[in-house]
């Protein structure tokens, strides 16, 4: 019976209150969007955020021809893809070096019978692939009750070894 | 070899005579399914467009709800949307789209507005995205004529209506979203490389919560479809839902995670919900072969009338049974899963 009213109410809150406080975001959203022409959402800023709002800072206290400002414009694009062209070949040289690596890692830790150092370094892997920074990686596992030795035999294993 | 395929055939050509329906459509159900159409290939476009790998989840949102909508078809039926809308039996395709662009909006724009809210705060918001929707949606098709409700369905339900539909959508429309949002988003870490932390201790208790918050839930959505009779009297806790049976499912799925999660904790996510699937497949067909042959398990009569005629070899049990089971405890594991990895990964 308890069950009941409990999914009860949280039934009534999920689909009349909820909507109907969203509905009022939104109403109050556009109302803001009109007013400042500012965007509601927050995303990441794209990679070379800070190089554009550089150029586009310049771009605007800049009294130069609009020859010289395409000149930069078409400079720009070109660094930018000559980097990406760098970049991709540096991480497919390293991606495959990484891949070897790993894999001689988890046979080694699968012949000792280390399966939960295993499923540490493929999360370290994956944690610093995505960009976080190793001593928030550290103490996420030792939040979770994984010993300081185990964490770092799976830095070493990752070869990120000590921050 | 050559037989089995002949017996195949046979099978599905007189399951296709057996379950003839009404597939002629109208004019304001081919526009309606024109502007489904427009709108899921908007939404396609959008999210390959604008997200990262959008096109992969909007499929993913679609096979999830096509697991629901082929294990529930014969609670409710869609007729009259052109012969060239039907992926199997009455399950229509443009339906599934439709209802997947749905869900990926209301996902899309939730981590858009409310991107700081950690996932189990967000999670109810894309159930209030969607519920509002889904009545619209369902009212508009009650309206239209394609949709209706199974004969065990129809006695289940109260008969009150809001908005053309059943009050009672208001029980199976949240359950339901929230089973295959889980199981997009779910899957969603598994194709955006989301790091999954490992846990050195299981949490046993938390974990046994959520499976039954889950299964209960779920078996009253799909109650209507089975009988469940000669348990002990006690043991019924609404209509023929059974706390033996009931229990058992919770029990089964609890091990099973816990056990996989222990012992392969080095595998990825794919291969972890492969082996839970594999761990509680084995676990309950035999359970639910020995409750159909001993008159524990009855299949309403809709859903009979779904069977192929195919049989699990040496039993007497459809061979539907086999592949109900994986598709009913996908929905479930997905969801147990996302709740413990949200819950975990903050």
């Amino acid at each position: 019976m308890l069950f009941l009213i409990v999914f009860a109410v949280a039934a009534f809150l999920i689909q009349v209150v909820l909507p109907l406080y969203l509905l009022i975001k939104v109403i109050l959203w556009i109302t803001r969007y009109f007013k400042s022409g500012e965007v509601p959402w927050h995303r990441k800023p794209a990679p070379g955020g800070g190089l554009e709002a550089a150029f586009a800072r310049d771009k605007a206290a800049a009294q130069s021809p609009a020859d010289k400002i395409a000149g930069l414009e078409a400079a720009l694009e070109s660094a930018k893809n000559e980097a990406a062209a760098l970049a991709a070949a540096k991480t497919r040289r390293e991606d495959a070096e990484f891949n070897r690596r790993m894999e001689e890692m988890a046979a080694n830790m699968k012949a000792q019978g280390r399966l939960d150092r295993l499923a540490l370094a493929y999360y370290v892997e994956s944690s610093l692939r995505e960009g976080c920074e190793a001593a928030a990686v550290r103490a996420a596992l030792k939040a979770k009750g994984w010993a300081e030795a185990d964490v770092e035999a799976a830095f070493l294993a990752c070869g990120a070894g000590q921050v | 070899m050559i037989e089995l395929y002949r017996k195949i055939f046979a099978a599905a050509e007189a399951m296709y005579k057996a379950h003839a329906f009404d597939r002629t459509p109208t004019g304001p159900i081919i526009a309606f399914e024109v502007m489904l159409l427009a709108f899921s290939a908007f939404t396609l476009w959008w999210l390959w467009k604008n997200e990262k790998k959008g096109a992969q989840r909007f499929f993913l949102a679609a096979g999830g709800l096509f697991i629901h909508q082929f294990f529930t078809s014969p609670m409710w039926h869609n007729y009259k949307l052109g012969w060239w809308s039907y992926l199997y039996q009455d399950i229509s395709w443009i339906s599934t789209f439709a209802w997947a662009s749905m869900i990926m909006w209301a996902i899309t724009l939730v981590d858009r507005f409310f991107g700081k809210l950690p996932d189990w705060k967000r999670f109810p918001l894309y159930l209030a995205c969607l519920a509002p929707c889904a009545l619209v949606y369902e009212a508009i098709l009650l309206k239209l004529g394609v949709s209706g409700y199974s004969p065990e369905v129809q006695q289940a339900i109260s008969g009150h209506t809001l908005l053309g539909t059943p009050v009672e959508t208001f029980v199976y429309v949240p359950v339901f979203m929230a089973l295959v949002v889980s199981f997009t988003k779910y899957w969603s870490f598994y194709v955006l490389r989301k790091p999954v932390i490992p846990l050195r201790h299981r949490p046993w208790l938390r974990s046994f919560g959520i499976t039954l918050v889950s299964v209960l839930l779920f078996e009253v959505t799909v109650e209507p479809m089975v009988e469940n009779a000669g348990f002990p009297a006690w043991s019924y806790i609404f209509h023929d839902i059974t706390l033996v049976l009931t229990g058992a499912w919770i029990v089964i799925t609890w091990l099973a995670i816990n056990a996989v999660d222990k012992f392969l904790i080095h595998f990825d996510l794919r291969g972890k919900f492969l082996a839970y699937l594999g761990v509680v497949f084995v676990a309950v067909l035999p359970a639910e072969i020995w409750l159909i042959a001993s008159g524990h398990r009855i299949y309403g009569p809709s859903t009979v009338s779904a069977f192929t005629g195919l049989h699990i070899p040496w039993t007497l049990v459809p061979v539907e049974v086999a592949f109900g089971i994986p598709l009913y405890f996908a929905l479930i594991l997905s969801f147990v899963k996302y709740w413990e990895i949200i819950l975990d990964n903050r």
